[in-house]
């Protein structure tokens, strides 16, 4: 089946994992910008970044038939250093002429701190001066509940978002329905001991419904699975699932989210086989 | 802000409870028994007495106590129970139009 993953850090992946992603069936991925694994010293190390994104990954992905998309911004774990981040922010716009970039993200919250909240907020107002997609990274384990309702609290909070146009990431078990009921898309992250496994997210799907929910690897340089989204699919077939429901989930919705991006453009489509 | 589109009735059925609890017995007993395991890993360490007001395991008795209830959504109730509080009234930064 083809799938799309639509978050996952491939600056961080070695080439085989694009061609075993491509064996797997997937056409097309979405990159976010995030931390490094360390706090980068300039914005130049972040120019630098947004070139890799922008030039460099489209090309690598391109050799498997994926088509590659990417997200920018200054991640909420660097989003602490409030100076460093307006510098980032400035730089953006130069980038989103560039018609891979589907809008602002992962933006969100980290330790839950005022500085973060900031930044986020200052993402938030050049996201709809823009008029950009808005994709949020919310936080890990005990920090999550909390941020996530101080997210929607600030999305909220601001008239010009329009919620169709937001997709809230990382949802799990306590915090998807925060995201749903307040109109927002949501993102399951199929992530080892911190986030969600196949089976937890197939039983979210089972609560909730297909309905503006997607699921995606977050694959990076830490342990986690460039083939979690075929994960999701082999989980929802041992359970009987419907085809269609399957490919609502890891394609159609995806998609249907990015579409909305001024910039967007049509990938050819790959025949199922 | 917009509205939210209703979300459409969902077309997921969970399995029957019989056939799931056959097929996921052998899963089930196996997470069990590593749980027990790592309990025990803890006790051997022969300092429990240590850790008795240490919030962490405070939070792993609760939630080990929370799945012996009959409570709806437990998966829920645990990611809550292992979450920090929140505050509605945080000074929240305004949006610049």
């Amino acid at each position: 089946m083809n799938y799309i993953d639509p978050h996952i850090h491939m600056i961080s992946r070695v080439t085989d994992d694009y061609h075993r992603m491509a064996r797997c069936g997937c056409v097309a991925i979405s990159e976010p910008a995030f931390w490094a694994g360390f706090d980068r010293g300039s914005a130049d190390g972040f120019r630098d970044y947004f070139h890799h994104l922008v030039e460099v990954e489209p090309k690598r992905a391109a050799q498997f038939g994926i088509q590659h998309y990417s997200w920018l911004c200054i991640n909420a774990k660097e989003a602490e250093n409030v100076s460093l981040s307006r510098d980032v922010i400035a730089l953006i716009p130069e980038f989103l002429t560039k018609p891979s970039v589907l809008g602002i993200g992962e933006i969100g919250l980290n330790k839950n701190t005022p500085n973060e909240a900031t930044i986020f907020q200052e993402h938030m107002d050049l996201a709809m001066k823009t008029d950009e997609l808005i994709l949020i990274h919310t936080p890990h384990l005990e920090d999550k509940l909390k941020g996530t309702r101080m997210i929607i609290d600030m999305l909220k909070n601001d008239p010009r978002v329009k919620p169709h146009r937001v997709c809230v990431d990382h949802v799990e078990e306590h915090t998807v329905r925060l995201a749903l009921d307040g109109g927002f898309w949501c993102g399951m992250t199929l992530y080892p001991t911190s986030k969600c496994t196949p089976s937890r997210a197939v039983d979210i799907l089972e609560m909730v419904g297909l309905d503006r929910i997607m699921a995606n690897s977050a694959g990076d340089w830490g342990k986690s699975d460039p083939l979690a989204v075929p994960e999701l699919i082999l989980e929802m077939r041992r359970r009987g699932h419907p085809e269609s429901a399957i490919k609502k989930v890891v394609h159609d919705n995806p998609l249907e989210f990015f579409r909305q991006s001024s910039r967007w453009q049509e990938p050819a489509l790959r025949n199922e086989s | 802000m917009t509205l939210p589109n209703p979300l459409k009735p969902n077309p997921l059925k969970p399995s029957h409870t019989k056939p799931l609890l056959d097929q996921q017995f052998l899963e089930i007993r196996c997470k069990i028994l590593d749980l027990a395991a790592q309990l025990d890993r803890l006790t051997r360490g022969g300092e429990m007495a240590a850790i008795e007001s240490d919030p962490k395991w405070i939070l792993i008795q609760k939630g080990i106590a929370l799945l012996g209830t009959n409570r709806p959504a437990k998966a829920q109730g645990v990611q809550e129970l292992f979450s920090l509080c929140y505050d509605p009234n945080w000074p929240k930064p305004s949006p610049r139009f």
